[in-house]
């Protein structure tokens, strides 16, 4: 039976083939336990596929020019004021808090702030999932997981929502109740972010639920994980958190490590085993990590690897507290573009912080 | 739904099953491996003895003919009896090990899910629309290998009066059950595939049809690209109709002081607002066309407005009326977009050029020309 992970990009320059840092870093987390340590790794073991919808956002930032001005007359005109962002952007600020906008922190503005985008995201998405079923399933029965980060979890949310809620030109192949996800592992899930401009889905109630949730008839997946970090400033702004969907719901966290300036990171989750553990075991759909091998990873597993970088944590943590307590979008996303500057700095003063990835 | 007249009349078997929960390690690993087709796939000939014409592979094969002769519901009705679950025909070999010897609860469970399944089958053989519209439930005997604490191995999860907990039946039991399961899965997934295929295709070009509109139609300002969230539109679908507002674009355009005057068009760098406007796409959204109201503001003269045309494949003109110029009386104006003057001249150029070589050729046969119809 073909097993297939599909992984999902978040906020950020995402163009194809930016899964490998992902798909290296479960290879790598992987080959520390023995049922690793000989035979093919994690990613030889199951097919995986990646999900790219950044174009739609580079696409409409290119058009604009990157032009502040450009966001600034849409306020003035739409009489929906963004006066704390344009004046922020218009303040002399460091290049790179000002590079984070315009690469990253722009994405959820233009996913939740406009209509077209979401849709047009949403619409990419899901022909990009239909294709990838087509692919696993042609020989036969598949196991489809999703494993998504940050921004990509809501995107899965809205889209997988839209794909299995209901037939397509009546088509029904990959509704929700024909057919289901094996597993969907979200990362920083930030459904809930901006919630109040999403009026179509209510994520606690959706399709997009283990089976223990509602019936097979009404739920996509038979197991939904969901990781967290303490200090993760975009989570901690919208956290989600079901308490009604059964023993299929598989809640993850709050994570306490410090592996990486950017708490927030695709690598950083993956990074701790009470993460890849279940990700990689439920991918392949067995118990090739047995708890006792977990549980030896995480005995020696630290909070944090940087010794004297307490300063640079502190500020990480400061800022992500900060950030937690954005009133709405437009200051969210002005903190989002702060915090990932504090945490390259951090990373640019404490080596330990650093990783190639961490952006990732 | 069979499956679900059937659990009226049986409803209390659900408890008894759910009791069971909780069975030994032996059982859970047994059942990991058993209903996980990778772990039976690898096994040997040996290790399967008597086994092996009966792995899910192995009647995937075996089933490839019926499944191109379409004879779907045929075989569910051969998997049932290979696996116990329904009566033999006396030379039929069935596998090892029967589903027949399973509580009454399970086997009564999985035949009236198998009721539900023939008659998804029966009706697709019956209307290929059905087939075509994926009307199956591919995920009826999908397993569910629990892997987090407490591990279980699950079929019919969400499915009442389910589920089966496979990881608490006698080692037995095991094998015949996941391995009915499996092939099940595989015969109703490629069943499913055509409309899966319809499928694809169909959100593909719903794809492309935002690829058109977001990359190939009229730029929007961010303004625009709020505001034309809200106008009508399909469900998930680009909008028919794009509001044109304060959209502002500078650039070199083919200006004339005079608006019939076509041979006194000159390049001239022109500021364009346009205020308000409609356009309307077409088809799958390749091209559109509408109508905008123009404020112009060319490099010499003052400001003209007027209406402006809009093709998405020749561009745009718009006439423009200028209410000041030198001497104190309006003056009308055209403004083309140079893509729409590069078409116009084009066509020109070749007229002049069909007109010439028609030309020359009378000349070179005047008797030739003056007789041809």
């Amino acid at each position: 039976m073909t097993k297939v992970l599909v992984v999902v990009h978040g906020m950020g320059e995402h163009a194809r083939g930016w899964s490998a840092d992902v798909v290296a870093k479960l290879d790598a987390v992987a080959a520390q336990y023995p049922a690793f340590k000989a035979g093919p790794r994690f990613s030889k073991r199951l097919t995986i596929e990646e999900i790219v919808y950044d174009d739609v956002f580079a696409n409409i930032v290119m058009a604009w020019n990157r032009d502040a001005d450009a966001l600034d007359a849409w306020s003035k005109g739409a009489g929906r004021s963004l006066p704390k962002l344009a004046s922020w952007l218009h303040s002399p600020l460091p290049a790179d808090t000002k590079g984070f906008f315009w690469t990253t922190a722009i994405d959820p503005l233009l996913y939740r702030g406009f209509h077209l985008v979401r849709d047009d995201v949403r619409a990419q998405v899901t022909k990009q999932i239909a294709d990838i079923a087509l692919r696993a399933m042609r020989d036969g029965a598949a196991e489809i997981s999703v494993l998504a980060h940050s921004l990509g979890t809501a995107v899965m949310h809205d889209s997988l929502d839209v794909l299995g809620r209901k037939p397509f030109e009546r088509n029904e192949a990959l509704t929700a109740a024909r057919w289901q996800f094996a597993n969907l592992f979200m990362l920083a899930d930030v459904c809930q972010l901006a919630r109040n401009l999403v009026a179509d889905i209510d994520y606690f109630d959706s399709i997009v639920r283990p089976t223990s949730a509602g019936s097979a008839n009404d739920t996509y997946c038979q197991f939904f994980l969901n990781a967290w970090h303490r200090f993760d400033p975009f989570v901690l702004m919208a956290p989600f958190r079901p308490v009604t969907w059964g023993d299929n719901y598989i809640p993850i966290g709050p994570l306490e490590h410090f592996h990486s300036a950017n708490v927030h990171g695709y690598t950083h989750y993956l990074d701790h085993p009470l993460v890849h553990v279940p990700i990689i075991n439920s991918a392949l759909g067995a118990p090739l990590i047995s708890d006792a091998d977990q549980a030896k990873a995480l005995g020696s597993y630290p909070v944090t690897q940087s010794v004297g970088c307490d300063a640079q944590i502190a500020a990480v943590i400061q800022k992500a507290k900060e950030l937690a307590n954005a009133a709405d979008l437009e200051e969210a996303v002005i903190g989002i573009s702060e915090f990932l500057a504090v945490a390259q700095r951090s990373a640019d003063a404490c080596k330990e912080l650093a990783s190639k990835d961490m952006f990732v | 739904m069979r499956a679900r007249s059937w659990q009226a009349r049986t409803c209390s078997c659900s408890a008894a099953l759910l009791v069971a929960i909780g069975g030994s390690a032996r059982g859970q690993s047994v059942a990991f491996t058993e209903c996980n087709a990778n772990a039976v796939g690898s096994l040997t000939r040996s290790e399967l003895g008597p086994w092996v014409a009966f792995t899910p592979e192995s009647l995937k094969r075996r089933f490839e003919p019926a499944r191109r002769a379409g004879a779907w519901s045929a075989i569910a009705d051969s998997v049932a009896m290979l696996f116990g679950l329904e009566a033999r025909p006396s030379g039929l070999t069935g596998t090892p090990g029967s589903l027949a010897t399973l509580p009454d609860s399970v086997r009564l469970l999985l035949i009236a899910e198998l009721d539900s399944l023939r008659a998804e089958l029966a009706e697709g053989e019956r209307d290929s629309v059905a087939r075509l519209n994926g009307r199956v439930t591919t995920k009826r005997f999908a397993i569910e290998p629990r892997l987090v604490a407490p591990q279980r191995v699950s079929l019919f999860v969400g499915r009442p009066p389910g589920p089966i907990v496979i990881s608490v039946l006698p080692d037995s039991d095991v094998r015949p059950l996941c391995w009915f399961a499996l092939t099940l899965e595989d015969l109703t997934t490629f069943y499913g595939a055509s409309a899966r295929a319809a499928l694809a295709a169909a959100l593909a070009k719903r794809a492309a049809r935002w690829d058109n509109f977001m990359q190939h139609g009229y730029s929007m300002t961010p303004l625009e690209l709020f505001v034309n969230g809200y106008m009508p539109r399909r469900e998930l679908e680009p909008p028919r109709h794009q509001l044109v507002l304060f959209h502002a674009s500078a650039g070199a355009e083919m200006f004339s002081d005079r608006p019939l005057a076509a041979n006194t068009l000159r390049a001239e760098p022109v500021l364009v607002v346009e205020p308000v406007g409609l356009l309307r796409y077409f088809g799958q959204f390749k091209s559109y066309g509408g109508v905008t109201w123009v404020l112009a503001f060319p490099d010499s003269g003052g400001l003209a407005t007027g209406v402006m045309l809009h093709h998405s494949d020749i561009g745009h003109v718009s006439y423009l009326w200028r209410p000041h110029v030198e001497g104190g009386a309006s003056r009308g104006a055209l403004l083309l977009s140079m893509d729409l003057y590069r078409y116009l001249a084009g066509a020109a150029d070749k007229w002049k050029q069909l007109k010439r070589e028609s030309v020359s050729q009378c000349l070179a046969d005047a008797p030739a020309c003056v007789a041809r119809p």
